[in-house]
């Protein structure tokens, strides 16, 4: 017969290290079992409910943590990202701007808010192999949902705010989408259309095209997840504040070389698009590797 | 070069709660706690707190002897260690002298 929290303990067993399944899962789990056998005992049905309900909320708090963190992290980043626009567009704005606003700012929030939880989250004194798998597939995840946020989601929002900006400061005509006002399908034509010499559905620069066709800011999070891990199992002693101090140098340079990337390719001239999209996640991951290669210190076997 | 100061030992509202709570009552339960703090303690962050607790040195745990009847997972036990006395009695000292309404 299967237990309450029998099913949960097993699919998290998947997921965490033998010390966490010991001094935190188990303990949640054993004491909602034997809560839950004592009321079966009495007979006291929706007290024995409770009691189950009570211990899966439990166990999902003491389990999901980190992601907790991350989600608070990345409302808050994505609130104080959307700030200047909303000064800048006043109060009547302020509701429309939040909504359209939110996707842009949300994929840039995204990896920042990631890379300080997984800083926050890499505090404990092992790190086994079953969390540095786990902090690459969260990295993965979120590459994989920022692209899908970019590719379909961010262009539309960008587009429906520009016209309704237009129409509120007295535009007579639609504005025609730019590179970031586009789906990652009506990139692909534009870039088709410009490069078999037709005309293009609207002018635009064909640098900017395959910068923008790139989406390189999804792969943030991955290279970024990746570079912190590293900077993670390196480290002898780990405590969560300077973890969390090192994590804002890696996200600052990530941004900071997006934007020089952006201008170099796309202003300067200097740099090819792609080479200027991608220079970011290319940095990022040599850092990585480079701190990954002088041998990881706290990795230990299961 | 002066000397490294050596690291201060602390304790928070929730860990000094526990910790009197243990050295009042020898050995208890998660759910123990929580039930014996009058629900200052919450089921979602007890367990995580004693971890830290017991990462700190400032208790120690074991599983339970005997299984329990119905066949459920053996419970954890939690006990105060020494470290763990004594520095709730530090802290519980400290908090007499810096506190106004306990100076007085």
């Amino acid at each position: 017969m299967t237990r309450p929290g029998d099913r949960l303990r097993a699919l998290a067993a998947h997921v965490y290290d033998a010390e966490t399944m010991e001094r935190l899962i188990d303990p949640v789990v054993a004491d909602l079992q034997a809560e839950y056998a004592e009321a079966a005992r009495a007979g006291r049905v929706w007290h024995r409910r409770w009691v189950k309900l009570a211990g899966y909320i439990a166990l999902a708090r003491v389990t999901t943590r980190s992601m907790r963190v991350f989600l608070t992290l990345a409302f808050v980043m994505t609130l104080l990202l959307e700030l200047p626009a909303l000064t800048r567009y006043g109060t009547p704005f302020v509701l429309f701007s939040l909504l359209y606003l939110a996707p842009q700012a949300l994929v840039v929030a995204v990896p920042i808010a990631l890379t300080l939880a997984i800083a926050w989250a890499s505090r404990s004194a092992r790190q086994s192999h079953r969390a540095m798998i786990g902090t690459l597939v969260s990295g993965a995840i979120c590459s994989a949902l920022s692209f899908v946020l970019l590719a379909w989601w961010v262009p539309p929002a960008n587009q429906a705010f520009r016209v309704k900006w237009g129409w509120e400061a007295g535009m007579t005509y639609r504005p025609s989408p730019g590179p970031p006002e586009m789906t990652i399908g009506e990139l692909r034509q534009q870039m088709t259309w410009a490069t078999t010499g037709h005309a293009n559905w609207v002018h635009v620069n064909q640098g900017e095209l395959v910068y923008t066709y790139y989406f390189r800011l999804a792969f943030g999070c991955a290279s970024l997840s990746l570079a912190i891990l590293m900077l993670a199992l390196r480290r002898r002693v780990v405590k969560r504040r300077s973890m969390v101090l090192a994590a804002v140098p890696i996200f600052l340079g990530y941004d900071v070389l997006m934007y020089f990337g952006r201008d170099y390719a796309l202003h300067s001239g200097v740099l090819q698009a792609a080479v200027g999209a991608w220079m970011p996640n290319v940095v990022t991951v040599l850092v990585a590797a480079a701190i990954g290669m002088r041998g990881p210190r706290r990795l230990v076997a299961e | 070069m002066p000397a490294r100061r050596p690291k201060l030992l602390t304790l928070s509202t929730k860990e000094s709660l526990i910790l009197e709570l243990l050295v009042e009552r020898d050995e208890l339960y998660g759910l123990q706690l929580v039930a014996a703090s009058k629900r200052k303690l919450k089921r979602g962050t007890v367990y995580v707190t004693l971890g830290r607790m017991e990462e700190k040195g400032y208790i120690t745990s074991r599983l339970e002897d005997a299984p329990p009847d119905m066949g459920g997972m053996p419970r954890r036990l939690y006990k105060a260690t020494p470290l763990g006395r004594r520095v709730l009695a530090a802290w519980t000292s400290a908090a007499a002298h810096l506190i106004p309404e306990f100076a007085r």
